[in-house]
This record gives C-alpha cells, sequence and structure tokens, in this order.
C-alpha cells in the first residue's frame, strides 16, 4: 500500500510538474499584456505628443494616389488608385481594372456603393475612404490633452495648438469642396455620447465656421518656417498657408455652384441650402478677392515667399523645380505622405507606375491643345503660327513639364510617344494610349526620379493666390482690374509666357484665368473643383480626344497625327448636374442623425 | 486510525477482487455437482458472421452458463431438466431458445438497438445510453472505417444527424472540410460558430487521424450535454474516443487497401477554336464595327491545328490533371489484455498521391500527402481499485504542393487555351507577334513544371497520463481521477524553387530573314535553367492540458445517483495573437444525475468557467442546464396495453451555456491603447531621407465585455418497436443567443473610432432532427435501413445594422451569411429596350441580352439598395442520410446516401468569361449557357460582351449564386468473410475482402459544370479538385 502511495505522489508531482508553474482558478488565466502606453503617455512628454501631431499632418490630403501603407480605401488612395484629375477634362484614364474604367466611367457610382466598391470609392471624394475624418479626431485628441505636456513654451504651445486647429480647418475645407455643408465635430467623442443628431450646417455656416478657425488661430503661427527650422520641418503649416486656404475656400463659396441665383440642382439638400446659398450674393467675391489680396499684399512685403526662380535655369526648369523640390519659395503649403525607401515599390509609387506604365492618368489631346504658342496666342488662332505637322513646338513651356510629347528630352533620349515607340508599343495597350504620357510628378519615370525619390504634394502654391485675386476680382468688379492683370501677367512671365490681351470683357478674363489654372496646376486638384465650381458641364460632358503617332516608314523623324477619341464616361452622354458634388454613402444616411443626401444622388 | 481505515479498505478491496474471481471461475468452469447431465455445444457468431467471443451463454434461471471462447464455441454440461437457453452479449439482441433435444446450437446474435448496459461518451465522462436525456448522437469506429477517405471527417455528413460539413478541397492532406457544424450557426459568424473538438477529452483537431484508432465520434448538441464545457459549450462539442483494450488474448488486426482517387468534376475551359470565336463574338456584341481580335487567319489555324506550337490549342486541366490517383493504407493494431493490463497500439500509414502530372521533370513536384499514426493506449490496473492510463499518440505526415501555392488551380482554370504547352519537355510560352492576347496567367508553370515544390513536414505528439482511483473506503461508489496531457507540434516546411526557362515559337522566316517562306518552327529561350533553391521556416506549437474530478456513482434500491465534480485548466503556449502570453483557460464542471427505476430521469449539469477574453469580474460565467426524461415504457399501463413498443423514452433540456471567441482576438477588455511609434510615419523636412515618427491612438476598449450567453432547449423522444427492428430517435431544438460579440455599425462615421467588440448581437436558431431506423432478417439475410434527416435553421435578431427602409435590403432577419444581390428580372429584349423608358433607370444603354434587374424599392433607379437575399448561405440548412445493409452468410452489401439542401455555392470563376482581365479562360459554362439571340428562351447566363460585364457579371447574383443542393452516394461498400477452418488452421480468426467506394455518385442542378462542395469567390481562389475514391480493402485478424 505505501508503495502504492509512493507511486502516486510521485506521478502526481510529475504531471503538476507539466505546467511550470501550478496556478489554480483565476490566477492560471493568462494576464493581458500591459498597456504600457496610453494617452497619458503620450501627453507626458514634448516629444511624443509631437509624434501626436505628426499623426494629424499625416492625414492631410495628398494628391498623387500611393495606395497607401495599408492599401486600397485608406487615407491617400484616390478614386480606386485613379486621381481626381482623370474625372476631368485633362486626363483619361485607360486602366481596365481601375475604379474609373470599371465604376465611375460607367456610370455605376451611386450613393449604395460610393463608400466602398469592391475596395475602391467610386465618387471623386470618399466620405470616409480619405480619412479626413481620423485627422479631425486626432487633432481633437491632441488639442483636449497637450496642455499636460509639463514644460511647453507657452508661446510654442500656442504654436502647437494652431498646427491642430489649422489641420482641422484643411480637412474640413477639402470635404467642404465635395460635399457643402457638413456637421460641425467641436470634439473626439467618447464610446457612449449620445450621437442621434448631427445635422449638416448650410454651406455658408460650414464655409464661415472654417474661416473661424483660420482667422482665430492663423495668428499663432509663424508667418513662414525659420531657415534654421525650414531643414528639420519644411512642411508644417504656416501663417501663409493657412491665409492661402482661406483665399481657396472663399473663392469655391463665392463661385456659382453656391452662389448663384437658383441651385445647381434642386432637393433637399439644397432647400436646406447645405449646398447653395438661397441666392446670388456679390460680396462673397470681395471676401474672396480681400483674403487673396492680404495675402498678395503680405508676401510682396516680407521676402519668404516668391515665384520659385534659380539664376541660370530655364523657364522650364524653374516651373519644374518651382512645384516640385521641397522648401520651393512658392510653395505656400506641402503634404507629404511617407517616405519610402524601397526600390520600385508598389505603394510607394504607385501614382507613378498607374499614371505611366498602367495608363491610369493618360494626359488627352484636350489638354494638351490648351496650352498657348509661346507667343502667347491660342493654337487654334491662325496668326499663332501653330503647325499642326510638327504640332508640340514653341509652346508655353508649362506643357513640356505637364505632358511628355513626343520627341520631347525623356531620359537622355528622346520621347517616343508614336505608335510602336518605345513609349507606346502598341495602340492597344492601355499605357500612354491616348498618346501622351505624364510628366508632371513623374518627370522622367525613371530610376532617378522614381527610386527613393523625396516627393511631397503641393496642396497650395502662390501662383494661386495671384489666380485667386484676379478672378475674384473680375467677378466682383464686372471686370478686371489692372491689379488682376498685374497678377495674372505676373504668372505668365514667371514662364515667360506674354501678357493676356489688354481690354478682355469680364467673361473673356475670367475664360483666361481658368486657361491659367489649367495649364499652371495639372494634377494639384483643382480643375475639378474649377469645372464643379463654374458648373462647367459643357466641359464635363465634351468627348475627349487622344492622339496616334505614325511615324513615316520613309523618313523617321516625319509624324503623322490622327486624333483619336477616348472611351466614354457615362455622364458625357447623360449629364446630371448632381457631379459637382460627391454623394454619400447610403448607409451614413441611413444612421439617420441628420446627413441629407446631396441633390440628385 | 487511518491506518484502521485503509486495513479495512485494504482487506475489502482484495475481499471484492476474490468475489469477482470467484465468480469468473465460476461461470467458466461449471462446478455443478448434479449427476444427470447432457452436453451441449455450438458457435455464436454476430453481425458479418464474425465469431462472437465472450458471448455469455446461460440456462434461464440457473447459474449455469459459460462464455464462449475467441471461436465463438462454446460447451456447457447441463441437466437434461434445463428447459431454456440464453444467449447474452453487450450491444445484441438476447436470444433465448428452448433446449428440448437439441444439443448443438449455432446462434446468430444481431446487434441491439437499445441496451441496458450500452454507455455513450457524454462531457467528461460515459453514461448509460438509457439514462442519456441530453441530445447526443455517437457513430461507431467501425462506421467510420467503411468509406475510403483520408480525412475522417469527411465520412461524418449524414451520419451524426445535426452534423454539417462543406469539403471545399480534395487536396491530399488538406481535404478536411471547410467548415463543421453542431446544429448550424447560432451567432452571427462563421468562423465563431466552430464546435469545440475534443479527442480523449482533450480540445484537439482529429481530421488527419487513422480511422482505425477512432472507438467512436460523439456530438453533444444541447445545452444539457455541453453545459460542463460552458463558456464554450454553445457551439456544441465533438467528441472523439480512441480505442483501448480490453481483457483478453491478444487479438491482431491487420488492414491493407489499395484505392484510385477520381477527380469529380471540374470547371473546364473552352479550346482556343471556341475561344476565338466567342472573344470576337464578344466585342462585335458591344460594337459591330469593332475589328475583330481573332483574324479569320488565326481562327483557321486553330480549327485545323496546322501549327500546333504556334497557334496552340490545350486544355490546361488536361495538361495537368490526371485521370485517377493511387492512395494506399495500411494499418496494424493489437489489443488485448489480462487483468492487470490491457492494451491497444496501432500504426498506420497513408500515402496519397496527388492528381499533378508531372511529365519528365526533374523535381518533383506533384501533390502529395504520407502519414504515419502511431498510437499506444494501455490501462494498468496497480491495485483492484487504481488504474494507470497512458495514451500515446504521434503522427508525423508529410504534405506536398507544388512551387505556386493552391491557388495553382486558378491558374490552370483561368489561362488561356492557346498560351502555351508542353513539347519536348519545354515549357512553351506562345509569342504575342502571332496570337494578339494573352491572359496573365501562366499555368505552364502552375502545378510546379517549371518552379519547384514546397513540403510541410510535421509531427505531432499528444500524451496523456491519468490515474483513477476508487475511493469505496470514503463512500462506496466514489471514484478520483486526474489527467493530464500534453500535445506538441513541430512543422517545418520547406520550399524548393525554381524558375525554368521557356520558349516562345516562332516560325523560322521570322527568325532568320533568310528563310523566306519557311513555316518550320524555331524556339527563342527566355530565361536560364534554374537551380533548385532552398528555403525554409518552422512552427510549433504545445499546449497543456489538466483534469482532476470526483466521480460518484450508486444505487440505493430504485434510486440511481451518480455525480461529478471536475475542475479543468488549459493552456496553448503559443497562441497566434500575442504569440509571447500563453492562451488558458479554467473550468470547474459538475454533473448530478438522479433515476427512480431507470423509468423517472433527472439531470443536473454545471459549468463554472472562465476565459481570458474578459476582465476579471466578467470573466467566469456559471452555466446550468437540467434536463429530464420519463421511460415510458417502464410504466404498467403502456406495457400493458402497447406491447410492441419495446421501449419510449421522451426527453427535454433547457440551459444557458456560452461562447467567448471573437475570430482569433484575445483579451477583448483591454483598456483603451495608444501607440508611440505607430508607423507608417511623415516625411517633414527639406532633404531628410527618412520619417518623423508617428504615435496614435489604438483601439478603444470595453472593459464590459463578457461572453455570449445561449439559451437551449431540446425535447426528443427514443422509441424501438417490435422488438427492436424499428428505432425512431427524433428531437427538436430551439437556441436564442444574445449578448453575441460584434462591432457596433450604427454609430456615424465621422467618429473615426475603431470601436470594440461589445456584446450586442442577438440570433435564433432553431430545427430538428430524425431518425429511423429499421433492422430486421429474412432467412439468413440481415439487413438494416436507415434515414435520417437534419434541419437547422437560424435568423439574425439584432446586429446593429444601419437598417434601411426596406426589409429585404436587411441582414436583420435574415440567416446569418445569406447572400446578398441584385435580383434577375430576366434578359433585355430588343423591344424591352425600345420601351427603355418604362423601366428603371440603370445607368447602363443595355441591349438584347444583358441582365435586367428588378428595381426591388420601386425608386426608379437600380443601385445597391434592390439587391436582396438570393441565395441561401454556404452551409446547407437541410442534411439528410439513407443508409442500408445486408449481410448473407460471409457476403456483406452496404452503402450510404446523403443529401444537401438550402445550400449556396459561388462559382464566380466560372461565370466571368474571359475574366476579369478579359483575356483569360472562358469557362464551358459561359461558352454554352450565355445568351444568344438563338438561345434567349433557355440561357441561364447574360450574352458574351466586355462592355457589359460591369452590369451583368459584376454584380452578384444568381448568374454565380448557385443551387448547391445535392445527393451523393457517398459510401458504398461489397464485402466477403471468410471464416473457414483452413483459415483458422493458420491462426487466422477473420479475414474480409472489400470493395468500398466513397462519394461515387452525385446528383445536382449543376453537376453538368461542377461539384456542388467547389466554391470559388471573389478573391480567386480555387481549389484541387474534389475527389472520388475506389478502394480494395483486406482485413485480416488473427
Amino acid at each position: 500500500m505505501k508503495r502504492i502511495l509512493i507511486t502516486f505522489l510521485i506521478i502526481i508531482s510529475f504531471l503538476t510538474l507539466g505546467c511550470e508553474k501550478l496556478k489554480l482558478g483565476n490566477d492560471f488565466i493568462s494576464k493581458a499584456p500591459g498597456v504600457d502606453v496610453t494617452k497619458d503617455t503620450i501627453f507626458s512628454s514634448l516629444e511624443y505628443a509631437t509624434r501626436f501631431l505628426t499623426s494629424c499632418y499625416y492625414y492631410l490630403p495628398y494628391g498623387l494616389c500611393v495606395g497607401g501603407p495599408d492599401g486600397p480605401g485608406t487615407a491617400h488612395d484616390k478614386i480606386g488608385m485613379d486621381v481626381i484629375e482623370a474625372m476631368t477634362d485633362l486626363s483619361q484614364c485607360d486602366l481596365g481594372w481601375a475604379g474609373l474604367q470599371t465604376y465611375t466611367y460607367q456610370g455605376l457610382v451611386n450613393p449604395s456603393s460610393a463608400n466602398w466598391v469592391n475596395g475602391y470609392s467610386g465618387i471623386p471624394y470618399g466620405f470616409t475612404d480619405e480619412e479626413t475624418w481620423k485627422g479631425i479626431r486626432n487633432c481633437f485628441i491632441f488639442l483636449e490633452n497637450i496642455h499636460k505636456v509639463p514644460d511647453v513654451a507657452p508661446d510654442y504651445l500656442k504654436r502647437l495648438k494652431a498646427e491642430a486647429w489649422s489641420i482641422i480647418a484643411i480637412e474640413h475645407y477639402d470635404m467642404f469642396r465635395h460635399f457643402g455643408g457638413l456637421p460641425w465635430i467641436n470634439h473626439a467623442f467618447k464610446t457612449g455620447e449620445d450621437l442621434s443628431k448631427f445635422p449638416r450646417l448650410t454651406a455658408q455656416a460650414y464655409c464661415d465656421s472654417i474661416v473661424a478657425v483660420i482667422d482665430k488661430y492663423s495668428g499663432d503661427l509663424p508667418w513662414a518656417l525659420s531657415s534654421s527650422e525650414d531643414l528639420q520641418w519644411d512642411g508644417r503649416l504656416t501663417q501663409a498657408g493657412m491665409l492661402a486656404i482661406k483665399a481657396r475656400l472663399l473663392l469655391f463659396n463665392a463661385s456659382p455652384l453656391f452662389n448663384d441665383a437658383a441651385p445647381y440642382l434642386d432637393g433637399a439638400a439644397a432647400q436646406q441650402k447645405l449646398v447653395w446659398h438661397g441666392g446670388y450674393d456679390k460680396n462673397l467675391w470681395k471676401r474672396a478677392a480681400d483674403a487673396a489680396h492680404l495675402l498678395i499684399d503680405k508676401v510682396e512685403s516680407t521676402n519668404n515667399y516668391h515665384f520659385y526662380h534659380k539664376a541660370g535655369n530655364t523657364y522650364r526648369q524653374d516651373f519644374q523645380q518651382g512645384y516640385s523640390l521641397r522648401g520651393s519659395s512658392e510653395i505656400l503649403i506641402s503634404t507629404r505622405t511617407e517616405f519610402y525607401t524601397a526600390t520600385w515599390d508598389w505603394a510607394g509609387y504607385q501614382f507613378d507606375l498607374m499614371a505611366t506604365i498602367f495608363g491610369a492618368n493618360n494626359p488627352t489631346d484636350d489638354y494638351v491643345k490648351m496650352f498657348q504658342m509661346t507667343n502667347g496666342k491660342s493654337i487654334t488662332d491662325p496668326a499663332s503660327g501653330y503647325d499642326p505637322e510638327n504640332p508640340y513646338i514653341n509652346r508655353d513651356p508649362r506643357l513640356y513639364e505637364s505632358v511628355l510629347v513626343n520627341g520631347d528630352a525623356y531620359q537622355g533620349r528622346t520621347a517616343e510617344l508614336y505608335i510602336g515607340g518605345r513609349e507606346r508599343l502598341t495602340d492597344g495597350q492601355d499605357q500612354n494610349k491616348e498618346g501622351y504620357q505624364l510628366r508632371k510628378f513623374v518627370q522622367d519615370a525613371d530610376a532617378a526620379t522614381m527610386i527613393n525619390r523625396i516627393v511631397q504634394f503641393p496642396l497650395i502654391r502662390l501662383e494661386e493666390v495671384y489666380l485667386t485675386f484676379a478672378e475674384a476680382d473680375n467677378e466682383f468688379n464686372g471686370g478686371p482690374s489692372p491689379e488682376g492683370y498685374r497678377c495674372i501677367n505676373l504668372v505668365r512671365a514667371r514662364v515667360g509666357m506674354p501678357p493676356v490681351p489688354p481690354g478682355l470683357s469680364q467673361i473673356d478674363f475670367r475664360e483666361a484665368i481658368l486657361l491659367e489654372r489649367a495649364v499652371e496646376f495639372y494634377q494639384e486638384e483643382v480643375r475639378w473643383n474649377d469645372l464643379t465650381r463654374w458648373k462647367r458641364d459643357f466641359d464635363l460632358s465634351k468627348p475627349l480626344h487622344g492622339m496616334n503617332i505614325y511615324q513615316s516608314e520613309t523618313d523617321p523623324t516625319k509624324f503623322t497625327y490622327v486624333r483619336t477619341l477616348c472611351s466614354p464616361r457615362y455622364w458625357q452622354n447623360n449629364w446630371s448636374p448632381k457631379w459637382y458634388l460627391s454623394c454619400f454613402p447610403q448607409d451614413e444616411i441611413n444612421k439617420n442623425y441628420g446627413l441629407v443626401q446631396n441633390p440628385g444622388w | 486510525m487511518k491506518n484502521e481505515k485503509m486495513k479495512t479498505y485494504l482487506l475489502r478491496s482484495h475481499l471484492l477482487l476474490a468475489k469477482f474471481l470467484l465468480a469468473g471461475i465460476f461461470l467458466c468452469f461449471q462446478l455443478s455437482a448434479s449427476a444427470q447431465q447432457r452436453t451441449i455445444s455450438g458457435t455464436v457468431t454476430g453481425p458479418g458472421n464474425v465469431p462472437s467471443t465472450g458471448v455469455t451463454v446461460l440456462v434461464k434461471g440457473t447459474s449455469i452458463g459459460t462464455l464462449t471462447d475467441l471461436n465463438g464455441k462454446f460447451t456447457l454440461s447441463i441437466p437434461v431438466s434445463a428447459k431454456i437457453l440464453s444467449f447474452t452479449f453487450v450491444g445484441m439482441v438476447p436470444q433465448e431458445f428452448e433446449i428440448g433435444s437439441r444439443s448443438v446450437f449455432d446462434v446468430s446474435l444481431t446487434e441491439s438497438a437499445v441496451l441496458i448496459d450500452e454507455v455513450v461518451v457524454v462531457g467528461y465522462g460515459t453514461q448509460k445510453k438509457i439514462s442519456v436525456t441530453g441530445a447526443v448522437t455517437s457513430v461507431g469506429g467501425d462506421q467510420i472505417v467503411k468509406a475510403p477517405t483520408a480525412s475522417i471527417t469527411n465520412n461524418l455528413t449524414g451520419r451524426l444527424p445535426g452534423l454539417t460539413t462543406v469539403q471545399y478541397s480534395g487536396q491530399p492532406g488538406n481535404d478536411e472540410p471547410n467548415f463543421m457544424f453542431v446544429r448550424g450557426i447560432g451567432t452571427l459568424s462563421s468562423s465563431n460558430s466552430v464546435p469545440l473538438m475534443l479527442v480523449d477529452g482533450v480540445e484537439r483537431t482529429f481530421g488527419q487521424m487513422d480511422p482505425n484508432e477512432v472507438q467512436s465520434i460523439t456530438i453533444l448538441k444541447d445545452a444539457s450535454a455541453t453545459a460542463v464545457y460552458g463558456i464554450r459549450g454553445a457551439n456544441g462539442v465533438i467528441i472523439v474516443t480512441t480505442k483501448r483494450g480490453t481483457e483478453g488474448k491478444p487479438q491482431i488486426s491487420f488492414t491493407s487497401s489499395v484505392g484510385v482517387q477520381i477527380p469529380k468534376q471540374y470547371m473546364l475551359s473552352t479550346d482556343s477554336y471556341t475561344y476565338a470565336i466567342d472573344h470576337n463574338k464578344a466585342q462585335l456584341n458591344d460594337d459591330p464595327n469593332d475589328t475583330p481580335l481573332f483574324s479569320p487567319f488565326i481562327i483557321n489555324a486553330f480549327k485545323t491545328n496546322r501549327y500546333p506550337l504556334v497557334f496552340s490549342n490545350v486544355d490546361w486541366y488536361d495538361v495537368w490533371v490526371k485521370k485517377a490517383a493511387l492512395q494506399t493504407q495500411h494499418n496494424l493494431n493489437i489489443s488485448g489484455g489480462t487483468k492487470l493490463l490491457k492494451y491497444f497500439f496501432s500504426v498506420g500509414y497513408l500515402n496519397q498521391d496527388g492528381l499533378g502530372k508531372t511529365y519528365d521533370s526533374p523535381h518533383s513536384y506533384n501533390y502529395g500527402y504520407q502519414r504515419f499514426n502511431y498510437r499506444g493506449n494501455i490501462d494498468l490496473d496497480l491495485t483492484s481499485t487504481t488504474r494507470f492510463s497512458l495514451s500515446a499518440g504521434y503522427r508525423s505526415q508529410q504534405q506536398q504542393t507544388p512551387g505556386g501555392s493552391a491557388s495553382d488551380f486558378m491558374t490552370v482554370t483561368q489561362d488561356d487555351p492557346f498560351h502555351g504547352q508542353i513539347y519536348q519537355g519545354k515549357a512553351i510560352v506562345t509569342d504575342q507577334t502571332y496570337i494578339p492576347i494573352t491572359s496573365g496567367f501562366y499555368a505552364i508553370t502552375a502545378m510546379g513544371y517549371n518552379s519547384g515544390y514546397k513540403r510541410i513536414i510535421t509531427d505531432i505528439m499528444n500524451l496523456d497520463l491519468g490515474v483513477t482511483q476508487k475511493l469505496d473506503f470514503i463512500t462506496p461508489g466514489l471514484t478520483w481521477r486526474l489527467k493530464v496531457s500534453n500535445n506538441n507540434t513541430f512543422a517545418t516546411t520547406k520550399t524548393q524553387s525554381y524558375q525554368g526557362p521557356t520558349y516562345a515559337p516562332i516560325f523560322k522566316c521570322d527568325a532568320d530573314p533568310t528563310a523566306v517562306g519557311d513555316s518550320s518552327v524555331v524556339f527563342r529561350k527566355s530565361g536560364s535553367d534554374g537551380v533548385l533553391s532552398y528555403g525554409e521556416s518552422v512552427s510549433k506549437s504545445r499546449n497543456w492540458y489538466a483534469e482532476t474530478a470526483l466521480n460518484y456513482e450508486r444505487r440505493f434500491g430504485p434510486h440511481n445517483i451518480t455525480g461529478l465534480v471536475l475542475y479543468n485548466e488549459s493552456q496553448i503556449f503559443y497562441p497566434q495573437v500575442f504569440a509571447d502570453i500563453p492562451s488558458s483557460y479554467v473550468g470547474l464542471a459538475a454533473r448530478g444525475t438522479y433515476d427512480y427505476k431507470s423509468k423517472y430521469l433527472l439531470e443536473l449539469n454545471i459549468g463554472y468557467n472562465g476565459s481570458e477574453n474578459f476582465a476579471p469580474g466578467k470573466r467566469f460565467g456559471f452555466f446550468p442546464a437540467v434536463s429530464a426524461g420519463w421511460v415510458m415504457t417502464e410504466e404498467k399501463f403502456l406495457k400493458d396495453n402497447l406491447p410492441f413498443i419495446e421501449y419510449m423514452k421522451l426527453r427535454a433540456s433547457y440551459g444557458i451555456v456560452g461562447n467567448d471567441r471573437l475570430g482569433n482576438n484575445r483579451f477583448l477588455y483591454l483598456p483603451d491603447s495608444y501607440n508611440s511609434n505607430s508607423g507608417p510615419g511623415y516625411s517633414f523636412g527639406i532633404n531628410i531621407p527618412q520619417d518623423a515618427l508617428m504615435a496614435s491612438e489604438g483601439n478603444i476598449g470595453n472593459p464590459n465585455v463578457t461572453w455570449e450567453k445561449s439559451r437551449k432547449q431540446d425535447y426528443g423522444i427514443d422509441w424501438t418497436f417490435l422488438g427492436g427492428k424499428l428505432g425512431l430517435t427524433a428531437d427538436y431544438f430551439y437556441e436564442y443567443r444574445d449578448n453575441i460579440l460584434a462591432t457596433r455599425q450604427t454609430v456615424p462615421s465621422f467618429l473615426s473610432i475603431s470601436l470594440p467588440a461589445e456584446n450586442i448581437g442577438k440570433v435564433q436558431n432553431s430545427g430538428y432532427e430524425a431518425e429511423i431506423r429499421w433492422k430486421s432478417k429474412a432467412g439468413a439475410f440481415n439487413y438494416n435501413i436507415t434515414a435520417n434527416i437534419s434541419y437547422a435553421h437560424n435568423k439574425i435578431i439584432y446586429m446593429d445594422e444601419v437598417l434601411t427602409p426596406w426589409d429585404y435590403h436587411n441582414q436583420t432577419g435574415k440567416s446569418v451569411n445569406a447572400v446578398f444581390g441584385y435580383v434577375f428580372d430576366g434578359f433585355w429584349t430588343a423591344d424591352q429596350i425600345a420601351h427603355i423608358s418604362d423601366y428603371p433607370n440603370a445607368n447602363y444603354d443595355p441591349k438584347p441580352g444583358d441582365a435586367r434587374w428588378k428595381d426591388m424599392n420601386k425608386d426608379g433607379v437600380i443601385d445597391g439598395q434592390d439587391q436582396a437575399v438570393i441565395g441561401y448561405p454556404n452551409y446547407p440548412e437541410y442534411v439528410g442520410s439513407l443508409s442500408g445493409e445486408i449481410d448473407y452468410k460471409g457476403f456483406s452489401f452496404n452503402m450510404q446516401w446523403t443529401g444537401a439542401a438550402h445550400v449556396s455555392r459561388n462559382i464566380w470563376t466560372a461565370v466571368d468569361a474571359f475574366q476579369s482581365t478579359q483575356n483569360g479562360s472562358e469557362s464551358v459554362y459561359a461558352h454554352e449557357e450565355s445568351w444568344t439571340p438563338e438561345t434567349a428562351a433557355t440561357a441561364t447566363l447574360p450574352r458574351l460582351s466586355f462592355a457589359g460585364k460591369a452590369n451583368n457579371i459584376t454584380p452578384t447574383s444568381i448568374f454565380m449564386i448557385k443551387d448547391a443542393s445535392y445527393i451523393r452516394l457517398k459510401s458504398v461498400e461489397i464485402s466477403y468473410s471468410f471464416g473457414d477452418a483452413a483459415l483458422k488452421r493458420l491462426g487466422i480468426t477473420q479475414m474480409r475482402v472489400s470493395l468500398s467506394g466513397y462519394d461515387v455518385l452525385t446528383f445536382s442542378k449543376w453537376k453538368k459544370y461542377f461539384d456542388p462542395e467547389i466554391e470559388t469567390d471573389f478573391n480567386n481562389v480555387i481549389r484541387y479538385p474534389n475527389v472520388e475514391v475506389w478502394n480494395l480493402g483486406l482485413n485480416v485478424t488473427f
């Protein structure tokens, strides 16, 4: 019996030792991993708090589609890996499986699919896909906690807060242009709060709320970054940048989309003045003009910002370096994404790849035709000297830096955009299907420009402020003023273009400005909103063209040019003004917290 | 005092042992002193003409009796006055004979439906079947071995009413069902509905066990049966019990089988000629002025096969997939024992060849699977009251796949037929100069021909140690037990990849300008002869389990009482999430049963256990279940008036069980978290090639989160009639689960919070199972027929869904995983298009043969809100089976038909002609079923078109969601058992040869195009075909 007992004891001790430390009951249940980083950790040091502010910056609008580190459907993922430019007359998406070709061009976008069409938002602006709301939430968390950080100099604390408020303003202004008035959020929500009532503000009230934030806080920002700060912190918001955003916002607000005798399309949202001011108010143009000129005055009386110019540069080089170089003196707000160190990284250089190899962002011939001859005359003008047999010479230098045209210098050789050339092997392939390749941002599309390149998105450049003033002033005064002429001609002179003809009518001057904006700001998310705010349905529904270029079999320097039709977009034949604004996802409407769908959707 | 007690105990136990031995001796050696004796003898056989050993042969009313020997023979000396001879054996219908002057009794026993002593496996123990009041179903190992499947899991549908399985793939080593549910789904997702699976009481998978090791598989269905598993009992429990030795001479059983696996219907593609014609047709359907991609010259080349290298025409499926592959299985096991030691040893081997063709490749890259199963189960009775048990299971397996991945079949299915071929050992890829398009898929490198292979070698060791101590000295009927288990797994994945060269066939005249008009073919090589590279990765797991229990079992006159109290702990050392923190459970379980004269039965089950997923204070749950039974046939009024009812029991149970799972998430209660370095970073500065670091908000916590709470009711009846010939079991169940873990959907998106799981969902699930059995004999024929049906239907009551005003569009109120899509309203006709304004605006310009969708909400627009339920979920609501068996002398024939209904399958790939790339393969299905003006009345797919795809094929609709109901001949077996004297002289007790088949016949609506269990989906997951198996088997018992 004793032996048995001993055997037992030995067995039991062996068995229980199988578990290194025998614990019973609740003690046995694993402890959760320590949540060692809490809100208090983040806001106990300036280092961590700054990192948190950086995560607010991360959600700023970034116009180049990079797919985002988290894949499609997250921040910086555009319309199904396409960019908004391909919704306009300037670019065409030819990639069969891209969001635009698959859904948007087919007219298959509707509120039920708006938020998520097979992984992509099919509308110009996804209500949640752009993650602007995430940026706003981060800012409020920052604002509500930054006071806990010890030992921050009061002025610097003010500046940090102003930066967060400015990001909130930018996120709202970005959405304003695509939705009209939206619910106004004033703190970081916690679970358990009553979420049943969040009506949209009227367009005017929403705009005013954003302006109020800019007015209240931009003064706490430095006018420009000091040269010592620039190297490390270029990209942080400045007073000049926020004043530029204010001018752009007020220009949009004053434009006929909202500011007109009748709404662009009737519907509940228009009746409730969420997407219409209820009538025409000329003074809104004055507000915009004043905001722009205040900035111009300040710019011209200080020495921090000016159109980029480097001694010895050609006009082309000035234009190219002006938008692409970090620290460029004409960029008022530069936004970024992460720095991609990988070589041909799918996510990091997606914009470049999509635009070139995949053909999701092919410049149209209609765009190329917008560029004047260097003598300032349109190519349709018989006196311009335009030669249809040799169409790409003596044009506005910005053409060559926006669009890669056949025969231009490229990768140390000349670009071969004729069918069978190295840039366009066959006429059937998506790459450069319209006969042109994107040059802006992509540049030479080689290792030097695509790998380990430090890129940025110029959210707003100084040129635009001048054009904003010229436009708003023209509308307020019923025609161009000398100051309006000065502003537009400054922009043209920077690239060596002659002044616009004197004595233009209000309408002609307006057209000159919109054309100037189209050729100056390609791929900078300007054109789409120019077309929508001016309700230019004729531009949005006109058929678009590409160019088939054939090399002569006898003389390789000779080419023939055959204009082709781009594949159609649904709305070209079935136009509805509803396209001016994006729709809200139906689910979001159905949550019944007060979101009213935009007209027509 | 203690010593005294111990002595008493020792004495008692010795006395008991002595009594036992005496009884045995008494039975075996007939100690009768009577003078008027005569001798009778005979042979007793069981089902299948197998000799029955250990059958009690007794002269009724006396203690004169014996047991049959190993050959089923007995000899008995009886008084001449003896009247009736009875034969009884556990699991058999007792038989009685008048003795008269007969002296030879050759008796054949049949299995009994209800037996007094039959036990079934229940949670943490066994119970007499007669006293079970919960819903429990089991199948014996002898049934499981009848179908020649590599994984026993594929053999359970229909055999265990209440269990549903769906098998997506027949890939060797990877053919276990994609899902297995007990009574369907009761929570909001299929992944959280996985039942608890136990082998010998310890959580383990059993799909790759040798079927010869299995004693029984039991499913516990209602709350009464699963309450002891408490927080993890809500999804049902599957318990596999391994075989153990019984007292007797060593019995050696050798089984060997060789079989062929034959692929079942697969999604095939059209040939080059058909493809080219259809591709042109699709183009012209869109734009009659378009230039067809395939020129008449190419089409003619395809048709005449004049240049088979340049204009090739291959069926990739045929190129890569064999007609059949071998499968062999061997098992040797020995069992037996003495009073002291009982043992069961088993060694099994399975080899499954893959269906891939390998040609003359230097590397064997075919699919394949080899498996060795070892098991040793030993019970050692140290004393008459102490049992020491060891169960050791070891498995070593190797699974091989081609270098790519399991998605190779995607390439094979989606590559176009003129893209290349294998020619003289060369991987040919067609040159694009000659053929205008080529799919982006490369079947030529699929199946490893040009890419190498991957092997996963896995070793799994299970070790259970246990002691059982009878504590009769404390109080009679009390037992204590302790068990500790370890499961260790070690897996190595070896990848040998290789990129071989490809060759493009070129006409010589094109390759060499001087060879004008020479149409012979030369090859242009690309890539170089690669070498096999080697890569390796390892993974491991270690799980620990321990339980200790007190068990009580005693009869006081008519009162029968049992009780159980058990404590257990388990730990997974390398969980998938938070791998550094072991994952653990603790639990306390208790059961009490009471019956009065086996007539009125009452049972109480309780689980009290804790899960690490919830916060202290919220983690321990109390799960009670009560059940009762009434054996009506024990009542005099029934016995007297309805004597044909042999047995009848009514059962009812109610209880609460839980579920703590939300995917693989752990510690659901974690507080709000922040991350101080959260990536991806932001590139401030002018020329700094690195990012500024980011800190960010993480998940929002929910400290109140707790388990899902399921309330289950079950009402059942067990019935046998006519001396056990007819049996019936039926159960109705109703489950209401609330507190289901889910994330809120109705909060405004602008909150931008990643919300935590909350206990918000509510699902109701109800259904029934019914089984009817008939067992009888006609002359020398013994036969039985069993039919059963299971039904489970669930409904989402609440899921915090964003509700639309349209009921048809809301998931709430529908089944979990119900398929939503556009509702087909017919194909557009030219006439309708002429009056298009009469139809809702659908944002596209239809052409005849395009799909027209129904405007469900009648708002004049076809959009996402018109999506309604268009199909059943991918798991069947109905599962049924019909099986039968006939024995005649040595012959035996059995088969089992199973069927499933109310189930849908997505066959997206087969529907999408030319694939999303618009230049991939065209399925035969799309070719034959697409709309043309001629087939307008019968077509099941829209017209061939590229422009119309986004409207026709891309939206989820009945075009891709197919009714996947089926009836299959799941298993069939014919066998013959030899039992003659010649064999016996060789020491062979029995020899059996059999021919069996698995999944050999299928009836389903879409059978012509695909197997009803195969699934493809938007992610283009296309799997290895399912297989049917024909098998020749030999079983020898010594």
